[in-house]
């Protein structure tokens, strides 16, 4: 057999081959999928917003806490007040990147 | 058409990706059980291909067809669970490939479900690269670029897998009609 003949006929053998997705209910099934998929997205978005949102409200409430601890001039349990502030705001510093971070990630993982 | 309806999925209509499912699913099963040889596998396959495109539909260049972009994560997808399943389809090479004369006529000779019949399980006995290079090629009317495209494999190399493929297919229909006719005649 020629390489033409060949290729003829092996188109002719091809055309038989053609299968169709014999299970009846896949598009339902596959929809029904979609459909849980989207919403799985669409409440991890709010998730998202919704993080954002206390976080600038937590980043808020800190600054405005921070500013109140500088303006004491009152030890407690016998921390000076300048010790204080400095804890306090590097406590503040630690959980605001920590929690900058994680949130960017998480953003960055919903873009993609 | 098809961004028309990729646009309304992205704009909140997940009901129109129905339409995708609906316009693809025969030619993904098709590419599929070229791959993985079994139906219910292949199901598995083209399910997570939708699935994955769905997921990622946001990353679809326009430029880039639907289709060309849906088969690529279908073909991987394939592999995969090819992988996944560690199945060792192991069928001897080109050389062990004598040429076939003279199937046309006998061939013809059958009636059709028997030729769909012989032609779909001599699919499933030859190895997946070049079942999948037949697929595209031969039914779904891919050139030799967007088969590269498709699988990855270099220009040379698909050629070099469809020659093989063509003669591999001729030796198991006619390996295959030889068996049924001796069956037929005890």
């Amino acid at each position: 057999m020629s390489l033409d003949q060949n290729d003829t006929f092996v188109r002719e053998l091809m055309g038989k081959s053609a299968e169709k997705m014999p299970f009846d209910d896949f598009e339902e099934r596959l929809m029904q999928q979609i459909h849980k998929e989207a919403k799985t997205s669409r409440s991890f978005l709010k998730d998202i917003k919704l993080s954002w949102f206390f976080f600038t409200i937590g980043t808020i409430f800190g600054l405005v806490l921070n500013t109140i601890v500088n303006d004491m001039h009152k030890s407690f349990f016998g921390i000076l007040p300048q010790r204080m502030a400095l804890l306090f705001q590097s406590l503040f510093v630690i959980i605001l990147l920590f929690q900058f971070d994680n949130l960017i990630g998480l953003t960055k993982k919903k873009m993609n | 058409m098809d961004q028309e309806y990729i646009q309304n999925v992205l704009n909140g209509s997940t009901e129109d990706f129905r339409y995708l499912i609906r316009k693809y699913k025969d030619l993904a099963f098709s590419v599929a059980v070229s791959v993985v040889k079994n139906e219910f596998e292949a199901e598995e396959v083209v399910q997570e291909a939708f699935i994955k495109a769905f997921r990622n539909l946001s990353s679809l260049k326009e430029k880039a067809t639907f289709k060309t972009w849906f088969y690529r994560i279908l073909i991987n997808e394939a592999f995969k669970n090819l992988e996944k399943k560690k199945k060792a389809i192991v069928i001897p090479t080109n050389q062990d490939l004598p040429d076939v004369e003279d199937i046309e006529e006998p061939f013809r000779g059958l009636v059709i479900e028997e030729q769909k019949f012989l032609v779909t399980e001599s699919l499933k006995k030859i190895p997946p690269k070049e079942s999948l290079s037949l697929q595209l090629f031969y039914l779904d009317g891919s050139s030799i670029d967007e088969i590269t495209n498709l699988t990855g494999w270099s220009e040379s190399n698909v050629k070099v897998i469809l020659h093989r493929a063509r003669k591999h297919l001729l030796v198991v229909v006619k390996t295959m009609m030889e068996n049924e006719l001796i069956v037929n005649k005890s």
